[in-house]
């Protein structure tokens, strides 16, 4: 309430405004939630009214069999997918998990050590090493990342030679692996931040005294700092959830097999294909496919792709329900900074 | 059973960011330091002069970069604060935030793997110490006491392991006034009543004298005299420690010595005892008195210098006051009776027996009265 | 309680300081060696190799030879690279332009709130939306047989039926409405602003202040180093812009819509590797001369 008048509050001119902010943030807040109303209705349309003109609000007749259908995707239609949904799925699920159990250690035990254990010139150097790769354009390190997968450590489609011999050198091939997606984001800069301001506000008394206490550093870290430090992990935890349940570009490039493929992919597929047939007019889906045109008169076209729109947004969405108590927790604290 | 000595400790510490060639500064500077076993030192001095620096060089918690540390015998120069047995309070309580009372005082058992046994009878003693209501407070979480409460569990956080050495750094400095003095005088309860070789480290003068059965002074990393009350206050080693302890403190004046007469501050001319005028330098120097080192009077007297008072501040304890002015520009406190109320004008006759003597452009002290014969 | 007599017979002391371990402070530097292995093998090591395969044909089969600035000059040469080059810019600034500010001021207007209704307007904004569902989601509205805005340009405004996504003049502005459209507080902005003191306002209203000078003299002062944080980041993110585009539009018609990245796939996708790599350095090169602009521009950066 600090930027309207205290005094004078009950003018006329002063409550129009009050209401227009109220409006504006209402129809803010309305918007952001329009999507999920959209998306949940019309993936309980039949395939016909999803593509009504004018477009309806809610189903004359609420069905739920595009998602039968979707769930059963690759039963119908192994051209468009050939894995089931299920599949998918789980291999996001495996990647994004994957990720968080290595990157969140990895990140948040380094941010500890350049924030509380590593002193002076080490530290502000790390600290530089660490977050320099920010202020840089990422995308220059896609093309090489992507070689790197295929001969770690080599950029190269065959690794050279030991000076001296006729052997290669040994390398490892993590290209269209799980591992693809895991290792790179072994580390996160973003995080590391966010670690490492939240270790800042640690007051050192604090650790000092677990230190006169005894244990190990480590010990100390595990058992004073980690309990004290639950809505940092929550924050990085959901950031790091979101980013890679989502990620699109990198498992792009380097996975190639369906069968490992996450669910961000197959939606690509999907779309494509639907795109390709034209999804416009289900009688005149010209070079549909056949597993298209199986679907489609099945009763699939954009009710489908709404139930694959929620399939991919309800995992976040689940996280963030969970965990928001700490998120707005960890909000406060970042207003610290 | 533990003396703590340092020898020749010296630390440094690099200025903050920006020079990348920063010379590094001394923090402590050649600390020469020995308390004995059973002793409470206090270290006092402006901020920055080192005494947190040298709590934690002696705590382990930083390293001495030349010197030695020793607990009794044993070189623990190099030794880990795990190691080394202190129990350490410190100004910000620096409780364990999500434990409770209870857990913030057994967390040293669990990390050493103590008995179960062992750990509920220290928890058990220490509560009684700490005296009543202190059990009340080891269920709680600490994050919902106050800050009394959360310093009487940092204090019992440090007694319950039984240390060799308990080391203090400003622990009541962040309570409020009243609380502080109830607090000190329990801490010095507690220390009398175990005996162990304590260090405590504080800003403020009169808790350092309070606390401390020697008092040490420092100042930009080095310590400049180590003492009893008596020792700083009637042989301080230099202008420095002579000012910073005595409340009010001592008043300087820019005198100049020809032959056995004292000029003042361009006015009056004192004459010296004989004794005193030899032992001393001639020409310019500095005369310091404390307040109750002045003869009061309403009237010029020989050899008194006048005074403009500017304020008088009552001693409630004592039928006395403090008359706070100048002489001659150089500001000056009296202890004066209580019948001299409200006057202007005060003429101050000193009592050679308790004067200071400093160089005139240097810290030196040139002549101390030395600690008073009472009887 | 008397104090002083007595003294307690001194206790051994719990425990004895011989044989203290010394502090090994390599075991400090175990905290962050996995992290400095993972950073530069995948965070420094690529970025640096990028130019030096940028001069190859940085292949993953077959033989890797060395072919100099060869990339670059076909690259010069292909229409598409330009045009790519310009939707990017155009779709980073305008999206920038209008999207930018918006968070901003909503963040300034939410902290007006009670906070009860704060809390429970933020939930709400911060539910995600998986950014890939909502491409499905804006793909069905923008669709021009039966989306809503269709229907609203048509049926409400009485317009003729609009192309949207396959309006090679407009379709990057269209790729920018959901984000215009779709506003919500700066998660950084509300913590930069719950650190400000309610003093500060109203000290500022005793001085006759009113609701905009408050915020240009309060508000976004503090904001200011978020801000420009905050700008560097969405302009270096903009950029590279690749994965709504994609999912969107492919590239939109004819390339309308094919961004610089989007470009570097196709060309990754046709085995014209080394191609890639060159085009990625182009648009590192271009990004840091915004970014090194801005750094002049705004002098005051906190971090580094």
């Amino acid at each position: 309430m600090s930027l309207f008048p205290t005094v004078g509050r009950k003018q006329v001119k002063v409550r129009i405004s009050w209401w227009l902010v109220v409006a504006f943030l209402v129809f803010g807040v309305f918007m952001h939630l329009v999507p999920f109303y959209i998306m949940i209705s019309t993936s309980i349309k039949p395939a016909t009214e999803a593509m009504a003109m004018p477009p309806t609000l809610w189903p004359k007749e609420p069905t739920f069999a595009a998602w039968g259908l979707v769930l059963k995707l690759s039963d119908i239609a192994k051209s468009v997918l050939s894995q089931p949904l299920s599949k998918y799925f789980l291999n996001s699920m495996i990647m994004t998990f994957g990720t968080m159990i290595l990157s969140i250690p990895v990140t948040s035990l380094a941010a500890y050590a350049v924030s509380k254990l590593i002193k002076g010139r080490a530290s502000k150097n790390l600290f530089i090493f660490f977050i320099g790769t920010l202020m840089l354009p990422g995308i220059v390190s896609l093309i090489p990342s992507f070689l790197l997968t295929r001969n770690f450590p080599f950029p190269l489609p065959v690794a050279p030679n030991i000076p001296g011999t006729d052997v290669p050198f040994p390398t490892l091939r993590i290209w269209n692996t799980y591992w693809a997606v895991i290792i790179p984001a072994g580390f996160s800069a973003s995080n590391f931040l966010l670690f490492k301001g939240y270790f800042d506000g640690i007051p050192d008394s604090i650790i000092n005294a677990a230190r006169v206490d005894g244990g190990s550093e480590f010990n100390i870290f595990r058992r004073i700092i980690l309990p004290m430090s639950i809505p940092v992990y929550a924050v990085v935890s959901y950031f790091t959830f979101g980013a890679t349940w989502d990620s699109y570009l990198w498992p792009l490039v380097v996975i190639q097999d369906s069968a490992i493929a996450p669910l961000t992919l197959a939606i690509r597929r999907i779309s494509d294909a639907f795109g390709a047939a034209g999804t416009t007019n289900p009688l005149t889906a010209v070079g549909a496919s056949a597993g298209i045109s199986e679907l489609v008169s099945q009763g699939l076209s954009w009710n489908g792709l709404m139930v694959l729109g929620l399939l991919q947004a309800i995992p976040t969405f689940i996280f963030f329900i969970i965990a928001r108590e700490y998120l707005l927790k960890g909000v406060k604290i970042q207003g610290l900074k | 059973m533990t003396s703590v000595t340092l020898e020749n400790v010296v630390k440094y510490y690099y200025p903050a960011v920006g020079a990348a060639d920063s010379k590094p500064v001394k923090g402590l500077n050649n600390i020469n330091l020995h308390i004995a076993d059973g002793e409470t030192v206090s270290v006092v001095g402006p901020s920055g002069c080192g005494k947190s620096t040298l709590l934690k060089v002696i705590a382990g918690l930083e390293y001495a970069d030349e010197g030695r540390v020793l607990y009794n015998e044993h070189d623990v120069t190099r030794v880990t604060p795990q190691d080394r047995g202190v129990g350490m309070v410190f100004q910000d309580y620096a409780l364990y935030p999500t434990k409770e009372g209870k857990n913030n005082m057994s967390y040293y058992f669990e990390v050493h793997h103590r008995s179960e046994a062992e750990k509920e009878q220290r928890l058990r003693e220490t509560a009684e110490l700490m005296g009543i209501g202190f059990e009340m407070l080891m269920g709680r979480q600490v994050d919902t006491l106050s800050g009394g409460e959360k310093q009487r569990v940092g204090i019992a956080r440090c007694i319950v392991r039984e240390p060799n050495v308990f080391l203090m750094d400003e622990p009541i400095s962040n309570l409020d006034a009243k609380l502080r003095e109830r607090t000190r005088t329990e801490i010095r309860r507690l220390l009398k009543k175990f005996g162990i070789t304590t260090l405590y480290v504080t800003h403020d003068q009169q808790e350092a004298i309070f606390m401390g059965d020697r008092i040490a002074v420092m100042r930009a990393g080095s310590l400049e005299q180590i003492g009893t009350f008596d020792d700083l206050y009637y042989s301080p080693a230099n202008l420095f420690v002579a000012a910073l302890i005595g409340t009010p403190p001592i008043s300087v004046l820019p005198v100049e010595l020809m032959q056995t007469t004292l000029r003042a501050a361009g006015q009056a001319e004192l004459p010296l005892p004989e004794q005193l005028a030899g032992g001393l330098p001639q020409g310019k120097l500095r005369l310091g008195m404390r307040p109750e080192g002045w003869q009061v009077a309403r009237e010029p007297q020989p050899g008194s210098l006048a005074m403009n008072v500017t304020r008088i501040e009552r001693l409630f304890t004592e039928r006395a006051a403090f008359a706070h002015g100048d002489v001659a520009g150089s500001p000056v406190n009296a202890l004066v009776p209580l019948d001299f109320p409200d006057v202007k004008i005060l003429y101050l006759t000193p009592d050679w027996e308790r004067a200071y003597f400093f160089a005139a452009d240097a810290e030196t002290a040139l002549h101390l009265p030395g600690a008073p014969e009472l009887f | 309680m008397s104090v002083g007599t007595d003294v307690i017979e001194p206790k051994p002391a719990a425990q004895t300081v011989e044989g203290g371990r010394t502090r090994k402070r390599w075991l400090n530097w175990l905290f962050v060696i996995p992290a400095i292995l993972f950073q530069f093998f995948w965070g420094w090591y690529p970025m640096v190799i990028a130019i030096f395969l940028s001069l190859t044909n940085a292949p993953i089969r077959g033989a890797i030879t060395f072919r100099g600035i060869e990339n670059y000059v076909r690259l010069a040469s292909d229409p598409l690279v330009p045009m790519a080059f310009r939707v990017t810019l155009i779709y980073g600034i305008l999206s920038i332009i209008l999207t930018f500010i918006i968070p901003i001021i909503t963040a300034i207007l939410l902290m007006e709130m009670p906070p009860k209704t704060m809390r429970v307007m933020m939930i709400l904004w911060f539910l995600p939306l998986s950014g890939i569902a909502s491409t499905l989601f804006w793909q069905y509205l923008y669709n021009e047989k039966f989306g809503i805005f269709q229907y609203i340009a048509t049926a409400v405004l009485g317009l003729p039926p609009q192309t949207f996504l396959s309006s090679e003049r407009f379709v990057l502005f269209w790729l920018i409405v959901p984000g215009i459209i779709m506003y919500g507080p700066g998660l950084y902005y509300i913590a930069g602003l719950q650190g400000i003191p309610k003093s500060y306002y109203e000290a500022a209203e005793v001085e006759g202040a009113g609701f905009w000078r408050k915020i240009w003299t309060i508000s976004l002062p503090r904001l200011r180093p978020i801000i420009s944080m905050t700008l560097l980041f969405s302009i270096i993110g903009s950029l590279q812009e690749f994965t709504f585009p994609d999912l969107m539009t492919r590239g939109g018609p004819n390339g309308a819509s094919r961004t610089v990245v989007m470009y570097m796939f196709t060309l990754l996708n046709n085995g014209r590797i080394g191609d890639s790599t060159a085009l990625a350095v182009m648009l590192f090169a271009l990004i840091m001369v915004f970014v090194l602009v801005f750094r002049l521009a705004f002098k005051s950066d906190p971090d580094v």
